[in-house]
């Protein structure tokens, strides 16, 4: 086991290194020029005279051959920089580490909420088949994949927070600066988010509990005696949550992609209002560090997922 | 010795008049029609009949292990420890208490049947901590102490391992030790060695039946393999579309089989000890579609015996024959017996063994890489097939036996040329068509042809049954013209037995057994001198089998000069089938002869523990029989023992043995042997 999860930790570190390539030639395959972007701006006033210009290039570094703004691009992050937002005047990883709290908690809350949901009505669909709660599950399951996130955001914030008046209708509060205003801040962009993976998952649940307890195995458990709890928990859960541990990992990216939406919708200055700004702007250096560390952690969703697959199927940890 | 203190005579389990439905989108299925059976104290009872007959159900409804929905329990009443288990709510406290603990089960696929999720120590120690109330720690004690009682070696560590790490054969013993860990009174075993190779199938059954004598339980085993049922069981329920259509003592029922279906049975099968000259009688038609099937005699339309007597508005009721032997039967069927019966008027045709082989194989190898890490390397190699010389005559039927895993299906395949051999020679028609280059090896080569196993999957679902069967005719370009085309196709499947009508459906319009009439029609096409049969028949029900084995013989004495590869694990259809015999073991084959020595004078100690181990279908040949098993599992090619191969496992292996290699040698004529104490 051990050796193995060497062996994937390395296989991530070459998948983020092309990340990195990739990111880097992309966005300056883009049409346009930052710093002329920047100067044209209002950030300065007037006209602005060449020397300036190659002053700006030279102060992020761009003068210099891509080869070598890339190697050194890699050269800082190691060292635990990733350069200076050109128009933001901060660097970037402040930037981004005043960012990332936000979307990791919204996203981290939002998935919990899926998983948390949909495996048990999932489940209760599965061993329910053919009632009303299955008709029921598997209704709301279907129609609630459909919804689009900004349009199910829009109504949320017009009757929780403009009619009812009950929940903020934008903005971002730490639960460690204020519980309570935090926890209110936080219940409208989780729901939001939630909804499409929890479809998603309980669909997936549901039919691979389908499948699983008409298993032989299953008949053995219930010759020896095991009590439909027992049966459903022990034996048939643990071997259906393969595939939605596989939707799980897909959804999780999904997520990453919807909280875009969900932060524009909700006015919350996270990763996502910070990269689609950034791309705005061709702020380089901006858009070059959201993405490495969506891709840190994109990888690292899909190495859980992976290492989870050998804890669910003995078949494959021991291969 | 004690007194014996159980009543022989006082049923453990009495299901009487017992009616299981299914409703389906197509219509109610009886699938259990009024059935009754019983079994007494410390009895082995065995339930008989082809598969969707009923069997399995009518036993998984004592425990009411039926889906409801779509299954329901009409009527009738199993009584059990003076309670009807009918009654008792169907997953409630009182119906679980007694599953598992007093009623035990053991299934089919023992590979499916453990959670393959979970480890064998858990499964294990389930129910003793659920019903005998144990605590962790008593009930590893106890699994370990019972999976070393059936065998499991180094049990203790084995106990955290999983189903995927265990043979099929170990996993059988893994689930005999389950089912008996609660001291049952009855154990239910369904179809508990089918999957099994007939050596690990003879020692589960033995080890099977050692525990139910040592626990003092009761056994009812499920099964389609009358052997088994000679072998073991004292009394047999046969079963036809969810009914019992005889019962009675085995000994009863076997030597004075009574219902017209039961005689087909017995004459479908070949047995070992079969006359060289018998023939089998197969039951004509297909079992019926279960669906709104009427009450009356359900057999009547494949029976040979049918009169005008028989009633078809009224129910069959079980005519009393003798001591505890009944019959759903109203006539007093007097048959010969099934010896006479299986007499057939022709000879088999001589074998001239002067005339020139079609196939003379020559130290032939196969290897398989293994490959391993990311690049792929080739670390080493499985010899799957390790210098094989044989010879097949043409016009003969060569059978070619051995457990799985001991190459036959590779040999068959590098002499079709699916594979490449990587050593040797295979002569064919005077070529050696392992050196021969492609194109000049296919004008050769579409003459060996083969049959596979599985006639489900072994048949491209969306192809019509024509062009299945018209394909080779194309490829090769035997036919002028799209009439000769057609005329051909029509011929094809007029000898196999396939009405020409037919020929626009696909394969999931046929029963099984026409599925492999086609597979037999496409591997005529061609002309083929030899036909490579890999399994043929062992997906078949026991009539539908003899069907078809009869279609193989039929043709063979039609088409001058066809000549069959026969692989099969099977040694009585091997036997009934073949001319000679070839027994294979772990890619060398260790004898050839004629399958008449082979079963009167088996030389090589393998042959001679394949046939200890086939059951003979007649209680009283069996009660006879030495029933002693062969040891151990057939080792992996990948690291053979040294020497004789088979050493390990053998009865009389010494030193010499453990050291050299024998080579098959001629000992008398016509027979070889590779063993130094032959």
């Amino acid at each position: 086991m051990g050796g193995y999860i060497i062996k994937r930790l390395g296989q991530a570190l070459i998948v983020v290194l092309l990340v990195t390539v990739l990111v880097f030639l992309l966005i300056r395959l883009l049409p346009g020029d930052p710093i002329l972007l920047y100067v044209s701006g209002d950030v300065v006033s007037g006209a602005v005279s060449d020397e300036v210009i190659a002053d700006l290039r030279r102060e992020h570094g761009l003068d210099r051959p891509m080869y070598i703004q890339y190697v050194n691009w890699l050269w800082q992050i190691l060292h635990g920089d990733l350069g200076k937002s050109i128009f933001l005047n901060d660097t970037v990883v402040n930037e981004i580490s005043r960012a990332v709290p936000k979307t990791v908690m919204i996203g981290s809350l939002g998935l919990l909420l899926a998983v948390c949901l949909s495996i048990p009505l999932g489940v209760l669909a599965a061993v329910r088949r053919g009632t009303w709660i299955d008709t029921l599950v598997t209704l709301l399951a279907n129609s609630g994949i459909t919804i689009p996130v900004f349009w199910l955001g829009i109504m949320l914030i017009q009757i929780f927070s403009l009619q009812l008046g009950w929940l903020p209708t934008q903005g971002y509060t730490s639960v460690f600066d204020d519980f309570g205003a935090g926890v209110k801040s936080l219940i409208l962009p989780v729901v939001c988010l939630s909804v499409v993976p929890l479809c998603a998952l309980t669909r997936q649940t549901r039919s691979s509990m389908l499948e699983n307890i008409r298993m032989d195995y299953i008949r053995t458990a219930w010759s020896k005696g095991l009590s439909e709890g027992l049966i459903i928990m022990r034996h048939a859960l643990k071997n259906s949550l393969i595939p939605v541990v596989t939707v799980f990992g897909l959804m999780a990216r999904i997520t990453i992609g919807g909280q875009i939406l969900i932060e524009t919708v909700f006015n919350i200055p996270g990763m996502g209002r910070l990269a689609v700004e950034g791309l705005q702007n061709q702020d380089y250096a901006i858009v070059q560090g959201v993405v490495l560390v969506i891709a840190i952690i994109v990888t690292g969703i899909n190495l859980i997922v992976d290492l989870s697959y050998g804890w669910l199927d003995p078949r494959i940890r021991n291969n | 010795m004690k007194a014996e203190r159980f009543d022989k005579t006082k049923k453990v389990l009495d299901v009487q008049n017992l009616r299981t439905d299914f409703v389906t989108d197509y219509g109610l299925v009886k699938a259990v029609n009024g059935v009754s059976y019983h079994v007494n104290e410390q009895e082995i009872v065995a339930i008989v009949g082809e598969s969707g007959c009923g069997k399995s159900v009518g036993l998984l409804s004592a425990l009411q292990l039926i889906p409801v929905p779509p299954g329901k329990f009409v009527s009738g009443r199993i009584m059990f420890e003076g309670r009807d288990l009918l009654r008792l709510k169907q997953n409630g406290t009182e119906m679980r208490s007694i599953r598992g603990s007093k009623i035990s089960m053991i299934f089919q696929e023992p590979m499916s049947s453990l959670n393959p999720g979970l480890t064998i120590g858990f499964q294990m120690t389930e129910g003793l901590m659920l019903h005998l109330k144990m605590d962790r720690k008593k009930a590893n004690k106890k699994a370990i102490e019972l999976l070393g009682r059936v065998g499991i070696p180094d049990a203790e560590k084995r106990m955290n391992d999983y189903a995927h790490q265990f043979s099929g054969g170990m996993l059988q013993r893994v689930m005999i030790a389950m089912s008996i860990s609660c001291n049952p009174k009855l154990i239910i075993a369904d179809e508990p060695t089918t999957a099994l190779d007939v050596t690990t199938q003879a020692q589960v059954l033995e080890l099977l039946c050692e525990m139910v004598r040592e626990f003092r339980a009761s056994l009812i085993i499920v099964t389609h393999n009358l052997g088994v049922v000679a072998r073991y069981a004292q009394r047999l329920y046969v079963m036809y579309a969810g009914r019992v259509v005889e019962s009675g003592t085995s000994k009863e029922i076997f030597s004075n089989p009574q219902h017209p279906y039961t005689i087909g049975l017995l004459g479908s099968i070949p047995r070992l000890d079969d006359s060289d000259d018998a023939s089998l009688v197969p039951i004509k038609g297909a079992p019926p579609n279960l669906i709104d099937l009427p009450d009356s005699c359900a057999f009547y339309p494949r029976c040979s015996h049918r009169t005008d007597a028989c009633d078809q508005s009224r129910k069959v009721e079980m005519r009393h024959v003798e001591g505890e032997h009944y019959a759903a039967c109203h006539a007093d069927v007097q048959v010969k017996t099934i010896t006479e019966l299986k007499k057939k008027d022709t000879q088999k045709r001589p074998i001239d063994k002067k005339a020139e082989p079609l196939v003379v194989i020559e130290d032939l190898k196969m290897q398989f890489p293994i490959r391993r890490g990311l690049l792929q390397r080739v670390v080493g190699h499985v010899n799957a097939i390790d210098g094989i010389n044989l010879k097949i005559y043409p016009g003969e039927t060569l059978g070619l036996v051995g457990e799985s895993g001991s190459g036959k299906t590779t040999l068959g395949r590098c002499i079709s040329r699916i594979y490449e051999p990587t050593g040797g020679k295979i002569w064919f028609e005077g070529q050696d068509i392992v050196k021969l280059p492609e194109k000049k090896r296919r004008s050769l080569t579409r003459k060996i042809s083969m049959i596979f196993q599985d006639p489900y999957g072994s048949l491209d679902p969306r192809q019509s049954a024509a062009s299945i069967v018209g394909d080779p005719l194309k490829i090769h370009g035997l036919v002028k013209g799209g009439k000769e085309y057609k005329e051909r196709i029509e011929e094809l499947f007029g000898l196999v037995g396939l009405h020409p009508s037919m020929m626009g459906r696909v394969p999931h319009e046929f029963s099984g057994g026409q599925r492999q009439r086609i597979g037999v029609a496409r591997s005529l096409a061609c002309d083929s001198s030899l036909i490579i049969c890999d399994e043929p028949v062992s997906a078949l029900d026991v009539s539908i089998q003899a069907q078809i084995i009869n279609l193989f013989v039929e043709l063979q004495e039609g088409i001058s000069g066809l000549t069959y590869l026969f692989i099969a694990h099977d040694l009585s259809v091997v036997k009934h089938i073949s001319s000679r015999i070839a027994v294979m073991y772990l890619g060398r084959i260790v004898e050839v002869t004629d399958s008449k020595t082979i079963y009167k004078d088996p030389l090589h100690p393998y042959t001679q523990s394949l046939l200890a181990s086939i059951p003979i279908p007649d209680p009283f040949i069996e009660q006879k029989r030495d029933h002693s098993v062969l040891q151990g599992e057939i080792p992996s090619p990948l690291n053979p023992p040294a020497g004789c191969t088979f050493h390990p496992r053998c009865p009389i292996a010494d030193q010499k043995c453990k050291e050299g290699i024998p080579s098959l040698a001629t000992v008398r004529e016509n027979h070889e042997v590779a063993c130094f104490k032959a």
